[in-house]
């Protein structure tokens, strides 16, 4: 049996996903890591085989993606996470017209034609804030669990106003609205509307176009979700793991590759 | 083997624009001759040639900014607070002249603190009217050439007459032309140099003395002529931007590095330097002003543009057959960016795809670049 591979070596995780002939997901691993970790890559690579019962003479085709995709010392090809979250996202959600992705370290949206080609796309290039990254500061200034945040933003009845889109400067402000006895569902929740605010000007980079898919790590975060919904006006459609949506697009190229199509 | 030679050749330009103003200082203490140095873009280098003096476009250096920081903005552009910075620190001083002209309020400011800074040079500041086509203008920039062309004889102690300044202009109209056949070359098989290769080149002309670059150039067109056409594979980009500045070779190599294929551009440094001569009949002084008014291409940093930049590109990436356009902009260079939102539209107006790509003095995470220019790449496939 060849399979298709696809590895996604994001800043803060390592994802593998494995695909059948058929284009059927055989088994996934999301591998937290260091910063661009090829131990984390290979781990979750390896993980991902074993669960599917493989060798890595099985690999057909191995394509890499993400921050680090270009830095491990595998893979057949590389193709940049824009065209791999596309992908995937088109995979999932057939017809998907814009692709939110918040990672660890940087956040983009993707616009497809509706056929799942790339037209245009915006990404923050410069700073990190409003990320994955981002939240686990704040979290870990509140010392809540990051797992948690999203539920329980959803309780907050005031939300408080972080004015900063610095994360340095976000951290002093949510440091002082704590000192100043701010309940921490409302931080939480203010945290929230400050990346949605941020991710929101990144959408208007490209236009709001539904349907909307969101992806990466932050779309397991329902109060994000929920804030962005409510500033783009329509629903954002999230699959069941969305952090593997990058591998997974990489894992179609590849299957791509393994049928000949490339 | 030609491409040694080629090699061999781009090494001699690159030596001069690694360490342009130490290279000119050796050059003055051998020549005996003074140096002129003028700011990007529209003052008109043949004058201070004809004047006996070697004419220089100054350059953005790699260096870090540090004494600058207390005579400018930080929110000024890379090369202005780079001009200032290593002026403030002497690193000028072995200019005879410097002359600034009219481009934007930023270079007004950097003449004013270069003039403070170093009170034993000639600093002129060239107020060449930006209108093309306003009423007067003819009369008002032959005045304003005849003006400077006084201050620098006095300068030199030399006469500027017709013939001097005739000479002057066929010298830079050689290596103008020289420069159009390295780009059309370039054009038909743009896998004969890099990208930063032409940048060097280009560079070069602006900081060497003319006679001395275009001896080098007809050596390196020589050898490129002899060559066999290479294949291209990848995209075809059409590179505008950077107003008054070479974009960084870093930046450059990534485009390449991820499958572009450079096929023209409309670069200072580039296609918008070389692209018009200078008429040599009739009075030079005149032909000089009808350069700077009747002819110079569409730039942002003029008004009454007789056709309108946006529409010039776009009619250029057309020509150029390329599937896209990557579109570099200088943080804080206003006339850019005054003008990237018309060129945005009249790019997705004409279908083109196109990447706006913004570069700073100091570091750019070049990883983040390098996954969007290679994401437009894939996206152009």
């Amino acid at each position: 049996m060849s399979v298709a591979v696809g590895v996604d070596i994001g800043s803060l995780t390592a994802k593998t996903v494995i695909m059948d002939s058929d284009s059927h997901i055989t088994s996934y691993r999301v591998i937290q890591g260091k910063l661009v970790d090829e131990a984390a890559a290979i781990a979750s690579l390896n993980q991902a085989l074993n669960d599917a019962h493989l060798a890595k003479a099985e690999i057909g085709f191995l394509v890499t993606t993400g921050y680090g995709r270009n830095m491990v010392s595998f893979g057949d090809k590389s193709i940049t996470e824009i065209s791999c979250h596309a992908r995937g996202a088109q995979f999932l959600f057939p017809g998907v017209r814009t692709v939110i992705d918040i990672g660890g370290q940087d956040s983009k949206v993707i616009s497809l034609n509706g056929e799942g080609s790339v037209i245009n796309f915006a990404m923050n290039d410069k700073c990190a804030a409003g990320t994955g990254r981002f939240l686990e500061v704040m979290a870990h200034a509140l010392e809540v669990s990051i797992e948690e945040m999203g539920a329980l933003s959803l309780e907050a009845k005031n939300p408080a106003t972080i004015s900063s889109i610095c994360t340095v400067f976000a951290e002093s402000e949510v440091i002082s609205l704590t000192a100043h006895g701010r309940i921490k569902l409302d931080i939480i929740a203010g945290i929230h509307e400050a990346i949605g605010r941020r991710m929101h000007s990144l959408v208007n980079h490209v236009g709001v176009v539904p349907p909307i898919v969101m992806s990466g790590g932050v779309a397991k975060n329902v109060g994000v979700v929920r804030v962005l919904e409510k500033l783009l006006g329509t629903e954002i459609f999230v699959p069941p793991e969305p952090q593997i949506v990058g591998a997974l697009g990489a894992a179609l190229f590849a299957s791509d590759e393994l049928k000949g199509k490339v | 083997m030609p491409r040694s030679k080629i090699s061999g050749i781009t090494d001699k330009f690159r030596a001069v624009v690694d360490e342009p103003y130490e290279k000119l200082k050796q050059w003055k203490e051998v020549n005996k001759k003074k140096i002129v140095g003028c700011s990007p873009m529209h003052f008109p280098e043949e004058l201070i040639h004809a004047a006996g003096m070697l004419p220089v476009v100054l350059q953005e250096t790699d260096e870090t900014i540090t004494t600058g920081f207390s005579y400018i903005y930080p929110f000024f552009c890379g090369i202005t607070r780079n001009l200032i910075d290593i002026g403030v620190k002497g690193q000028l001083g072995f200019l005879d002249g410097l002359i600034y002209s009219d481009l934007c309020v930023q270079n007004r400011t950097a003449a004013s603190i270069l003039r403070q800074n170093l009170p034993s040079i000639y600093v002129e500041f060239a107020q060449l009217p930006s209108s093309f086509t306003k009423e007067g203008v003819m009369e008002d920039t032959i005045k304003e050439l005849d003006r400077i062309k006084a201050n620098l004889e006095k300068l030199t102690g030399r006469k500027i007459d017709d013939k001097s300044l005739k000479q002057s202009i066929l010298v830079y109209n050689k290596n103008r032309s020289l420069l159009r056949r390295l780009h059309d070359l370039h054009r038909a098989d743009p896998k004969l140099l890099p990208y930063r290769d032409m940048q060097v080149i280009v560079q070069s002309s602006m900081l060497m003395p003319k006679e001395e670059h275009t001896q080098l150039l007809e050596e390196l067109l020589s050898e490129m002529e002899g060559m066999k056409p290479t294949s291209v594979k990848g995209s075809r980009l059409f590179l505008s931007g950077h107003l008054c500045q070479s974009p960084k070779a870093d930046i450059l190599d990534l485009i390449e590095g991820v499958g572009g294929v450079i096929v023209d551009d409309d670069l200072y440094t580039g296609y918008r330097h070389y692209a018009v001569d200078v008429e040599v009949n009739g009075s030079p002084i005149q032909a000089l002003a009808k350069r700077h008014l009747e002819k110079s291409l569409p730039v942002p940093t003029r008004t009454d543009l007789p056709i309108r930049w946006e529409k010039y590109l776009v009619d250029r990436v057309k020509a150029s057959k390329a599937q896209g356009a990557v579109i570099l902009v200088v943080k804080f260079c206003e006339p850019h960016l005054f003008y990237y939102p018309f060129i945005k539209e009249a790019l997705a107006k004409a279908c083109i795809p196109h990447i706006m790509v913004e570069t700073e003095h100091e570091v750019v995470s070049l990883e983040g670049v390098r996954t969007r220019l290679q994401a437009f790449i894939e996206m152009l496939r």
